[in-house]
């Protein structure tokens, strides 16, 4: 049986918009320390509850990325108890230096999104294939190979090429719309 | 040099390859010997989530399980959809403040004059759960499920319907009935969403096999269905709802609005006019409504 928490205050129809807003921050974020993405989803799972058991402790005057991911930070340290070292990327120290950096500088996601979207678009046709076949379609490297009648070597260099080319389209754009 | 292109290696073989324990501890020597990579290791890794997320978003399961669910959205497109998004969920507030206006116009709709007769009959069942869902108390809600219900019922039983149609008019009249029998705030708002939720994936596959009409009906049948889950959400939020699974079935519910709401806006990149009119009414359609009610405050 659940121990039902209740929290001071019923989420707001503001929280609940700030909570929806910044999901794709907090999936970044918590994919970052964790290293990938398998367990994220779990994790943000578990991050939107406590988020909304606090949200009467939520400070509307402050921003609101920085105070989520304290709990999200939470919610992974108790995942990272659990897990053999093997599943672990990051050390103790690093996961802590990595968590650090992301509560102070948390990225303006929306427009990292935007500009995301809009590089993605400026892919060649080949390029975008490729990287479609990797995330939208989940396929793994070997069998991209496989298709392409090329070594897994060479996917997987290209891939991180265009990652590179992403990123610094990304940073470009951002920096011409006067921020990064 | 070396150390960037080994670097580069690690990282990639974490982003794209199996499991690794012997790469993963060479990955966090190097970062931990190397701290100026620290920032592009955070980089990369928001990049690959952020890769992710464009195509497909997940969310907390409702579900008792405790597990979460992968929903099915392959083709999101994001880019200004996010702030859009924000922006529909806030017009979704005003919903309750156009309560009274909009209960008048639903109540007419469902009326059962000789010029509705002809109308489809999965249009008056929608029109029927929304009217359900804006009652006022559980009289109300019993009077007009009472007042239509049989009528809604032969409708549907001697209506002509496509099988797709069907289903989803039998799962309208489901919720008409689970709608009189229940007064839980968070579960209608979820179980008003997950119809909007049929509807966007079946204008997605009308959109993708270009059923323009079809686009458009179900455009509209969306819009309508919309003001039914802002009602509910409305209701929902203002309910003092403490249990965790309360909380959780409402971060869902409103979640998958969200990713609803993108949705909508890729299929309305898709399409031509005049269904793609349709489908932007439905994403402006909470603006109407905050109009609507500052017309009348």
């Amino acid at each position: 049986m659940d121990a039902v928490k209740p929290s001071r205050l019923a989420p707001t129809p503001e929280f609940l918009l700030l909570l929806t807003g910044n999901q794709s921050a907090l999936y970044a974020c918590i994919t970052a320390t964790l290293g990938g993405t398998e367990s994220t989803h779990d994790l943000l799972q578990e991050t939107n509850v406590v988020l909304l058991e606090k949200s009467g402790e939520y400070d509307a005057t402050r921003p609101f990325l920085p105070w989520a991911l304290t709990f999200a930070r939470f919610q992974v340290l108790a995942w990272r108890k659990k897990q053999s070292r093997d599943r672990l990327v990051l050390s103790d120290a690093l996961f802590d230096k990595v968590a650090d950096s992301l509560a102070t500088a948390a990225p303006p996601q929306s427009r990292q999104l935007d500009a995301l979207e809009s590089c993605y678009q400026k892919l060649s046709v080949d390029w975008r294939r490729l990287m479609d076949a990797r995330y939208q379609k989940g396929e793994a490297v070997r069998d991209i190979a496989l298709a392409l009648g090329q070594t897994e070597n060479v996917v997987s260099v290209t891939l991180f090429r265009i990652r590179k080319a992403l990123l610094e389209c990304m940073r470009k754009t951002l920096t011409a719309e006067g921020g990064s | 040099m070396k150390v960037h292109a080994e670097f580069e290696r690690l990282l990639g073989g974490l982003l794209d390859g199996p499991a690794d324990r012997r790469r993963n501890d060479q990955l966090c020597a190097l970062l931990a010997e190397h701290p100026e990579l620290q920032r592009e290791y955070v980089e990369y890794l928001q990049l690959h989530a952020m890769l992710n997320w464009r195509v497909g978003l997940t969310i907390p399961d409702a579900n008792a399980d405790d597990r979460a669910t992968v929903l099915p959205m392959p083709t999101v497109q994001l880019g200004p959809a996010e702030r859009r998004n924000s922006r529909w969920r806030a017009w979704s507030l005003s919903a309750a403040m156009t309560f009274f206006a909009a209960t008048l116009a639903i109540v007419m709709l469902v009326g059962e004059s000789p010029s509705r007769a002809s109308v489809d009959v999965v249009d008056r069942l929608i029109d029927w759960n929304i009217a359900l869902t804006r009652a006022e108390s559980p009289k109300d809600r019993d009077g007009i499920y009472s007042a239509h219900a049989e009528t809604i019922k032969a409708s549907l039983a001697s209506a002509n319907l496509r099988p797709e149609d069907r289903v989803f008019a039998e799962k309208l009249l489901a919720t008409g009935v689970w709608l009189k029998q229940t007064d839980d705030p968070v579960a209608e708002y979820g179980r008003i969403s997950d119809l909007a939720d049929q509807v966007v994936a079946r204008l997605d596959v009308a959109s993708q096999t270009q059923d323009a009409k079809q686009v458009t009906k179900l455009a509209n049948a969306l819009d309508r269905i919309e003001a039914g889950v802002d009602a509910t959400f409305e209701r929902a939020v203002t309910s003092n709802v403490v249990s965790k699974e309360g909380k959780k079935k409402l971060a869902h519910a409103t979640l998958g609005g969200t990713l609803r709401m993108k949705k909508l806006e890729t299929i309305l990149e898709n399409n031509l006019d005049p269904p793609r009119k349709a489908i932007h009414r439905t994403l402006k359609g909470r603006h109407k409504a905050k109009k609507l009610f500052r017309m009348n405050d």
